[in-house]
């Protein structure tokens, strides 16, 4: 690991850490990994509670899997981890896969429910420049406090500036935006408060309103380019045409001078008036300073509140995402729910919290490092618990059993039927909308735009000029053609198809969020996804054509092709009793497909041990 | 709990004990009516049991109350004009069909409700409860389900079109959840095994046989309910019933009267289910949220609701479903009087819904929002009582609390009391 000129504040514990972290494997995993078992240990004591035992090789292969590449590993991958001799070859394993494709993949996924990530957004358009410029910062491993200070601040073209969908998402609402900003990043319990004082929590309706004022020279709104589009079309250019072309170049986040945040109408409190004009000021929480607003010039404002956000000084924006990241890795977060971060001691373990905190902070927010981190606890590597009854709190004595995800089911469905080259295959759709970026600049309001038809006529020729002979393109295609799916495009991972796949897809009904609002996913199943596990399109080809019966019909015997089975479904070899109730199945007329059918189906798959 | 158990009567015991026997092993619920033994000594109103289904239809984003349901002049008035409906009320000109059976329907001018973010504010409609960390709650077909048994062998109690099933069976079983319809027009789909019968149930037979000893060792919560889903599955594609979900069995006319669209079709694929058998039926409509340029987007999207709407109570009086048929009109929030640029934003403290149906007084009007639309000025209606008149005209005995898998006692519309008024 390098260390980052961003990494000024120094102190002995990130040294510690550094140190450790150069040789950290198994058994002198980083030091910040064992201060983590210690807390959780005590607290375990505490309410007198064994730790579980560990987590035999197996189960820890096909969990960490899952875990960091979002699907199950192949009978080769499990093979290699098991002929590996080394005393450290868990640690190993993890740093192999936190640096594979499929962890940026697996990561996207989880961003895109986190952010609601769409491919169209609503009179927007396409905002395939957004994935885009999200998957190039999993790619560097871009630390969190930087990806989400661009999100905050970015400015300019759709069309040009990935970044600028986080803000045009909400583009027609800045209060739901910032609303949405706070408790993603901030675990800020703010929501009420938009309208009126919260009536459990601190926050009050001026506070909001003093964060909302932050962004109150930033135009976000929504240009609707069905009126220029009327106003420019003609003959060979329809409305839906030109909506298209003005989409990239229109929708955009700028700077305007002289717009400011006002008390609303309805403002029913007494210390301000409607239509008073709002200071921004900072909020805090109890025991914090409240941070400075150091600028009075408009244009800094958002730049200021993108650094208060971001800061490691902030007193919620590292336990925010650690938090997350726990979540993610055992199931539930230390405080539940992630988007109410409120009061830290509500956490069931507090000391915990903190320390993740702390732990991100002294990573750089590397999301990678401190998964590593987590994922070379003790706790992490203990056997699974099933999930508490309701009003218990979980103590981590190791990770929850959970279901897979809904794009970790797909994921693992589409290794079986074509491989790990899947990991590799990635769709990129943003250069279909940054080829339409006017290279000149034009007048954006409804009545100047016709200055610049000629322009803009001309640039619309010269794009279709080299798409001659192409006829049948209409509407919205004429300019934003999308390549035509091949069969084949279907079986790709979840973060290369549609964002969020259409409603009747496999991935939706297993769970895939449909990105109106965030955090949205779900993995609690239903009658429709078990119909689909049964009797759906995925599961037919599975049982057919897939590369995991192709691979069975080379091995010569049938107690071989069990074996393989078991070993790529289920990440383990059959019992004999296993070997045997399948010989039997076999004997009365079943096939391998349907032995991968019974196996696909099985609680054991679908839930992470 | 043994101390909450000893807490309770005698047959709320018994219930709650078999109840949870019956959810942890998968047996098939009893109705609640049938364990309760005595007789609640509660007046029951003439409607009571009189919907024996509800058609729930969502408006999702926030139906602006104004613009729609309850016309207003001066400053607050939207692009729409009010206009006359065969009923003693006025509608604005974006819901014209509506106006022509305003005599069938009960409007309610004066709901109230706290939350002005859609999610919390969806949540808090279709559960009559705040979101919390620490429970779910169930929304009014799983409350059914509690208090009315199945209603249907093979048939799900609730389903849900448009949508996914979350915001469901909250902390009941999860056999409660709704079934997810996504695209009613593809109806249920995935509902044919793969292969010949023989081969399907032997491989089923297999797959129970391989995964016992899973299921044995992880007694858990959600592994439980993936078994109650499969069998729940299974029952569902042995169903002689499976053709309610198939719409291409309707009249090319019938299905054009609804409307082309998936809200449309959802509303058609409604009528067929309660007919077969489901209690409640949801239907999601999208694209309320109108923050901007909202007399483009309502001219976009009332018609279809309109359409619909009319449609369905005109087929359900037809076929003499309509008084045993309580067809609900709900939306999040509505919104403020007071325009932002050229569209309205949220606003929970005052907006509108219409039952029609199931016994609700037709041509009928409750409470009153004051001049501009701002806030309820006579009989404000909660959406706690919302669910709780709902939940008496369906025949549920609202004054029995559930008990929560964490003990606490819990109500449906959170305890609140029914609005007797809204019926005949």
């Amino acid at each position: 690991m390098s260390v980052s000129p961003r990494t000024t504040s120094l102190c002995s514990l990130l040294l510690l850490l550094l140190v450790a972290t150069t040789h950290s494997h198994a058994d002198d995993s980083p030091d910040a990994s064992r201060r983590i078992d210690a807390i959780i240990r005590v607290d375990l004591g505490k309410h007198k509670l064994p730790p579980n035992p560990p987590v035999g090789d197996i189960p820890f292969v096909r969990r960490v899997y899952l875990d960091v590449i979002g699907r199950i590993p192949t009978d080769g991958e499990l093979a290699n981890f098991m002929n590996d001799r080394r005393k450290d070859r868990r640690a190993r394993l993890i740093d192999d896969l936190l640096k594979s494709p499929g962890h940026e993949s697996h990561m996207f996924n989880w961003l895109a429910d986190m952010l609601r990530v769409k491919d169209d957004y609503y009179r927007i358009g396409k905002t395939w420049t957004f994935h885009t410029w999200l998957k190039s910062q999993l790619h560097q491993n871009r630390p969190w406090d930087e990806l989400v200070y661009d999100l905050l601040t970015a400015e300019g073209r759709l069309g040009e500036n990935g970044a600028t969908a986080y803000l045009l998402r909400d583009a027609s609402m800045p209060l739901d935006s910032l609303s949405n900003t706070l408790t993603t990043f901030l675990g800020a319990n703010v929501a009420c408060a938009q309208c009126h004082d919260h009536p459990f929590a601190e926050w009050t309706q001026r506070d909001f309103y003093e964060m909302a004022a932050f962004f109150g020279s930033t135009a976000f709104d929504r240009v609707d380019t069905r009126k220029p589009a009327i106003k420019l079309r003609d003959d060979r250019f329809s409305k839906a045409n030109l909506v298209t072309l003005l989409q990239p170049n229109m929708e955009r986040v700028v700077f305007q001078q002289g717009r400011a945040t006002e008390f609303p109408e309805d403002y029913a409190y007494s210390d301000a008036k409607p239509g008073q004009k709002v200071v921004p000021k900072f909020i805090t929480w109890e025991g914090e300073r409240r941070a400075n607003v150091t600028t009075t010039h408009p244009r800094q404002l958002r730049n200021l509140f993108a650094r208060w956000t971001t800061s490691p000084r902030n007193p919620r924006f590292a336990a925010a995402i650690a938090n997350r990241m726990w979540k993610k890795l055992f199931g539930v977060a230390v405080k539940e729910p992630v988007t109410d971060l409120d009061v830290l001691d509500d956490a069931t373990n507090p000391e915990l919290l903190k320390f993740l905190a702390q732990v991100m902070i002294e990573v750089d927010f590397d999301l990678q490092e401190f998964q590593r981190i987590v994922l070379n606890t003790r706790t992490y590597q203990q056997q699974v618990s099933v999930t508490p009854p309701e009003g218990e709190n979980f103590r981590f004595p190791g990770p929850l059993l959970r279901r897979m995800t809904a794009e970790q089911t797909w994921d693992s469905f589409v290794l079986l039927l074509r491989g790990p080259e899947i990991d590799e295959q990635k769709t990129d759709n943003a250069p279909l909308m940054t080829r339409l970026v006017f290279p000149f600049e034009f007048t954006h309001d409804r009545q100047g735009i016709e200055k610049d038809r000629e322009k803009i006529f001309e640039f619309a020729d010269s794009l279709l000029e080299n798409e001659k002979g192409k006829k049948g393109k209409s509407g919205r295609s004429l300019f934003m053609k999308t390549t035509k799916r091949r069969k084949r495009d279907a079986w790709l991972r979840a973060s290369e198809l549609p964002q969020p796949t259409p409603p009747t897809h496999f991935l939706r009904i297993a769970g895939q969020s449909a990105r109106e609002v965030a955090d949205d996913g779900s993995t609690e199943g239903g009658i429709t996804e078990s119909l689909a596990m049964m009797n759906g399109e995925i599961t037919k080809s599975l049982m057919t054509s897939s590369s995991l019966i192709q691979a069975t019909s080379n091995k010569n015997t049938q107690v071989e092709q069990i074996a393989l089975l078991y070993r790529t479904c289920l990440s383990r070899l059959p019992t004999e009793k296993e070997t045997k109730q399948c010989l039997a199945a076999l004997e009365q007329g079943l096939g391998m497909g349907d032995i991968a059918w019974a196996l696909l189906n099985s609680r054991e798959f679908m839930f992470i041990q | 709990m043994k101390q909450i158990l000893n807490s309770l009567d005698a047959p709320t015991r018994r219930q709650f004990v078999e109840r949870f026997a019956a959810a942890s092993f998968g047996l098939s619920i009893l109705p609640a009516t049938q364990l309760a033994g005595g007789e609640s000594a509660n007046q029951k109103p003439a409607t009571f049991r009189k919907a024996k289904n509800v058609i729930w239809l969502m408006l999702s984003g926030g139906l602006s109350h104004i613009d729609s349901l309850d016309p207003k002049k001066g400053k607050s008035k939207g692009p729409a004009a009010a206009i006359r409906t065969s009923a003693d009320f006025q509608v604005t000109d974006f819901f014209p069909r509506f106006a022509t059976i305003a005599d069938r329907v009960c409007l309610i001018r004066s709901m109230e409700a706290k939350i002005g973010v859609h999610k919390p504010a969806q949540y808090f409609m279709r559960t009559a409860h705040e979101p919390r960390g620490t429970i779910l709650h169930p929304n009014l077909g799983a409350w059914g389900s509690h208090y009315l048994g199945r209603s249907s062998k093979t048939l799900p109690s609730s389903v849900c079109i448009n949508r996914r099933s979350d915001q469901g069976n909250g902390f009941f079983p999860s056999s409660y959840a709704p079934l997810a319809i996504g695209n009613p027009s593809q109806g249920i789909n995935d509902v044919r095994s793969i292969g010949g019968k023989s081969q399907a149930s032997k491989r089923l037979t297999l797959m129970n046989g391989l995964d016992a000893d899973f299921r044995k060792k992880f007694n858990d919560k959600g592994v439980k309910a993936y078994n109650g889903f499969y069998n729940d599955a299974l029952a569902l594609m042995k169903s002689k019933e499976l053709k309610a979900f198939d719409l291409s069995l309707e009249p090319e006319k019938q299905r054009t009267a609804y409307g082309d669209n998936p809200f449309g079709q959802g509303c058609l694929l409604a009528r067929r289910l309660v007919a077969s058998g489901v209690r409640f039926v949801e239907v999601k409509h999208d694209g309320w949220d109108h923050h901007k340029a909202l007399a483009d987007e309502m001219a976009d999207v009332a018609p279809v609701f309109d359409q619909a709407f009319t449609t369905l109570i005109t087929d359900l009086r037809e076929r003499g479903m309509l008084d045993s048929t309580l067809v609900v009109v709900a939306t999040e929030f509505g919104r403020k009087p007071d325009f932002d640029g050229d569209g309205r934003s949220h606003h929970p403290v005052c907006f509108s819904t219409v039952l029609a149906g199931g016994g609700a007084k037709a041509g009928f009007v409750y409470g009153k929002s004051d001049d501009r639309g701002f806030y309820v000025d006579e009989n404000p209606v909660s959406v706690g009582s919302f669910h709780a008149s709902i939940a008496l005209a369906t025949g549920m005995e609202i004054e029995t609390p559930a008990i929560s898998p964490s003990g606490r006692p819990m109500k449906v519309g959170d305890g609140e009391k029914p609005v007797q008024e809204l019926f005949a």
